[in-house]
């Protein structure tokens, strides 16, 4: 167990923190009465004592050499440097040994201690050859057998098993009714017993969901510090309530130490890391607290068991200076940032270390013995403080993360609205463009075909010259090519045929009443590239043309509209045959190149060009044949 | 043998007069009014039953379709058609749905216009290649868009589709071909190529209601 007596001493070499250990001191006796409740008032048997340096292992004869005794006896005063077995005897009286049970309280007894009453043995803490039973935190207590008291003189031997140095000792036995007794001892038992137990468990559960955090993050050492602290911590105080050990004092003792001095490095370390952040520049006093850590426990090993007081002084010492510089970094730390949490964290810390002075001035006999070890009772402040502070980090990081997350989905969706914007004007701009670009065809259009025949009409018309039936050829023809306007702009999934079949459904009855047969011998087309409104329009218009030129000239019985593909030109031919004179002979077309015929076979060839096709035109005495070539691809 | 009764329906005159005098010059047809808009028309159809009812589209007071659908309503034995200057395809297909059986250009020649009123009282549909496009496009997209459709056409499995004749018909009209030519190349008589056309407008109709109601049901005009 570690001997916090040294950290008083060095407490009081450190003369500039002499100030604040005396206001600990005084906080911690305010909170003393809390602690330890009522103490037991006036004990039924006043015992006088005597004792006796012996290593037998049962009492001594009376004969031998007893001496006076006071209690309590502190080994570390009385016999420094001296361990093994004393005994200690007791006389005391009864009056009326039958009137109620009696039982033997030892409120303390180091290491292991056994109690014979009348030379008979009715209690023992455990076993007294190594790995003696550690029973130094442990309150001891025994019922008397009825029928053990004798009316009068009782005598008690105490057998104590103690280590040279390792507060070794014994207070004050108290012998009562068990009646009276017992709720002492078990206030005494749920202070340093169950508490420290309970404590332990709740400080292993704090750290090991530390160190699951830390496992997730690395880069959050602080968190890693804190776990392991933690369960070093709770190992040290479980030799508050261990009693039977597996290994020999020596080790156990060495182990104790080791994470006693392990969990104050190490909370060093997390105060600098937490007070200073992961970047801080304490490099030097980390790489020592390191290396402490490694150092002390060989050192130990090293000393056997003859030096491990010597040794465990001197460490006290360094380990408390070295705390206390890391605890002044973070203090310097914490401030440059006015990091206030840390500031707060650091004011535990020196409770904790107030904590740790009331049991250095318990041992060190500077107050009354026979109390609980305070140290223990910082734990649940410090490391409920501490937990506070990284789970109120940890959860204060998730809101940043969800703020964050909010930012950005705002930002998000203000980009995309953005996009949107972009693309909606992107595409209002694109159909104005279509818009003009429709509306310029379809002025295009009605000047090709509506208004240069309304002007033609409106000529005749006002010359005088014209017959009716002429005008009224002209306004016809008007309104066939504005039909021919308006069925270019039907939507007819590329179906060629679809539009053909109109051109037909509305001339026949025309080329009936003219006496011409038609026969319709189409066959199915491929869908045609670049069939765009304007293309279709030059399509319609050139077909068209053929029609009503056979009508108005070639005489004929029948016309023959034809569909088929020329696989060797890779083209869709579409042919207007008539069985007429043969308007469209190339004597006629050379011949007539000013006249209305003539113009008009220019045109075809032009529309045909325009879309990409071929225009031929061949007849003879059977009949004129007029073919369009359009591109399958 | 009784003659035609036609009523005309149309605001502009210089049709109605070109008209009138196509119908007066032949002796099988009788021209009983010339209604300017819908409530004259209204007035008329009250009193009398033309045997064919033709309507422009555009009135004053408001669109012939509603004459149509009324008349259609009224008098199933009037046959109805629309009297248009380009045929633009859509109300064309509108007028149909509502009960007419085709369309005539209103620049058509006296002999077409004849001709087409004779088809129309011999129980043909006049139907232009477009149409026919318009209509295979909507029966093949169209199937069923909602519950009203499906439900008349589990009650008769035939509306709402067109039998594989029935498309074939309508395919070849799409591509020029005429009723005697399509009728020479299925093998079927004309008047069965008619028949056919004929049934598939009473589709058309069915189709349209179903559409109706769902939109109506949709919109919440109607409740179940």
């Amino acid at each position: 167990m570690p001997d916090p007596l040294n950290i008083g001493r060095a407490l009081h070499h450190a003369s500039a923190l002499l100030r604040v250990h005396t206001m600990i001191v005084l906080a911690f006796a305010l909170l003393l009465p809390f602690a330890t409740g009522r103490t037991y008032a006036a004990p039924a048997v006043q015992l006088s004592a005597e004792s006796l340096h012996d290593n037998s292992e049962v009492p001594p004869p009376d004969a031998a050499a007893w001496t006076p005794q006071a209690l309590p006896d502190n080994w570390n005063i009385s016999r420094s440097g001296i361990g093994g077995t004393v005994w200690y005897r007791f006389a005391f009286r009864i009056a009326d040994p039958g009137a109620a049970v009696y039982a033997i309280y030892l409120p303390r007894v180091s290491m292991n201690g056994a109690v014979y009453v009348n030379g008979l043995l009715i209690g023992s803490g455990g076993s007294f050859a190594e790995p003696v039973a550690r029973n130094w935190n442990r309150p001891l207590y025994f019922l008397i057998p009825p029928g053990l008291l004798k009316e009068g003189v009782n005598r008690v031997h105490i057998r104590v098993r103690g280590y040279p140095d390792l507060d070794g000792g014994l207070t004050a036995p108290m012998i009562d009714a068990d009646t009276e007794l017992s709720a002492e001892y078990e206030r005494a038992l749920f202070w340093r017993i169950i508490l420290a137990q309970t404590t332990s468990l709740l400080i292993v559960a704090v750290g090991t969901f530390m160190l699951m955090l830390w496992a997730r993050r690395r880069q959050d050492a602080a968190f890693g510090y804190f776990g392991f602290a933690s369960l070093l911590w709770a190992f040290y105080t479980a030799d508050l309530y261990v009693r039977d050990i597996p290994v020999p004092t020596f080790y156990w003792e060495l182990a104790i130490r080791s994470a006693f001095h392990g969990f104050a490095l190490l909370l060093a370390l997390f105060a600098i890391e937490y007070a200073a952040g992961p970047r801080s520049n304490w490099r030097r006093l980390k790489a020592l607290l390191w290396a402490m850590m490694v150092v002390i426990p060989v050192t130990f090993l090293l000393g056997r068991p003859e030096s491990l007081f010597v040794l465990s002084n001197f460490w006290h010492v360094i380990t408390f200076s070295a705390v206390s510089a890391a605890t002044f970094a973070a203090l310097v730390a914490a401030w440059r940032r006015r990091n206030w949490e840390a500031l707060s964290l650091i004011g535990i810390g020196f409770l904790t270390i107030a904590f740790a002075l009331h049991d250095v001035l318990m041992k060190g006999g500077w107050i009354a013995d026979d109390r609980v070890n305070m140290l223990m009772y910082a734990a649940p402040p410090l490391f409920l403080g501490i937990g506070w502070l990284l789970t109120d980090r940890f959860i204060r990081t998730l809101a940043e993360v969800e703020t964050l997350n909010r930012e950005l989905e705002a930002r998000v969706a203000e980009k995309s609205a953005a996009l949107e914007a972009n693309y909606s004007r992107l595409a209002q701009a694109e159909k104005l463009h279509a818009l003009a670009e429709e509306r310029q065809r379809l002025m295009r259009d009605m000047h090709d075909g509506v208004g240069g025949q309304l002007i033609t009409a409106l000529a005749a018309l006002e010359g005088g010259k014209a017959a009716p039936a002429d005008v009224a050829q002209i306004v016809r023809e008007c309104i066939d090519d504005l039909r021919l306007v308006i069925d270019s702009m039907e939507p007819i999934d590329d179906d060629l045929l679809t539009l053909l079949g109109s051109l037909r459904y509305r001339l026949e009855p025309r080329l009936n009443v003219a006496g011409i047969r038609l026969v319709w011998q189409v066959r199915e087309l491929p869908p045609l590239p670049n069939l765009t409104p304007r293309n279709v329009l030059h399509i319609l218009r050139v077909l068209q043309e053929a029609l009503t030129n056979v009508l108005k000239h070639a005489r004929a019985t029948r016309i023959t509209v034809t569909t088929e593909i020329d696989a060797l030109t890779h083209e869709a031919l579409i042919t207007v045959a008539d069985d007429g004179r043969g308007f469209g002979s190339e004597a006629a077309e050379a011949h007539g190149r000013n006249r209305p015929m003539g113009r008009g076979l220019g045109n075809m060839r032009r529309r045909a060009e325009a879309v990409g096709g071929s225009f031929a035109i061949d007849g003879g005495p059977q009949g004129t044949r007029v073919t369009l070539g359009l591109p399958l691809r | 043998m009784p003659m035609i009764r036609v009523l005309l329906v149309e605001d502009e005159p210089g049709f109605a007069e070109r008209f009138a005098d196509i119908v007066r010059s032949d002796a099988e047809f009788e021209l009983i009014a010339i209604a300017p808009n819908c409530a004259a028309a209204r007035k008329i159809l009250a009193r009398e039953q033309p045997d064919i009812l033709l309507a422009d589209l555009g009135l004053p007071d408001g669109s012939g379709i509603e004459i149509i659908r009324e008349t259609a309503a009224r008098y199933p034995e009037c046959d109805i058609m629309v009297v248009t200057v380009f045929g633009d395809e859509d109300h064309v297909l509108a007028s149909i749905e509502a009960g007419a059986a085709g369309y005539v250009l209103k620049d058509s020649i006296p002999q077409e216009f004849l001709g087409l009123l004779r088809q129309l009282r011999a129980g043909g549909s006049p139907i232009t290649p477009v149409i026919a496009r318009k209509l295979l496009t909507r029966f093949k997209a169209g199937a069923l868009p909602g519950p009203e459709t499906k439900a008349v056409a589990a009650a008769d499995p035939q509306v709402g589709v067109l039998s594989p004749r029935e498309t074939e018909v309508l395919t070849y009209i799409a591509k020029g071909f005429s009723f005697n030519e399509i009728a020479e190349l299925l093998g079927m008589s004309a008047h069965t190529v008619t028949t056919h056309v004929k049934r598939i407008y009473q589709k058309l109709a069915v189709h349209s209601r179903g559409e109706a109601v769902y939109e109506a049901t949709q919109m919440g005009l109607l409740r179940q």
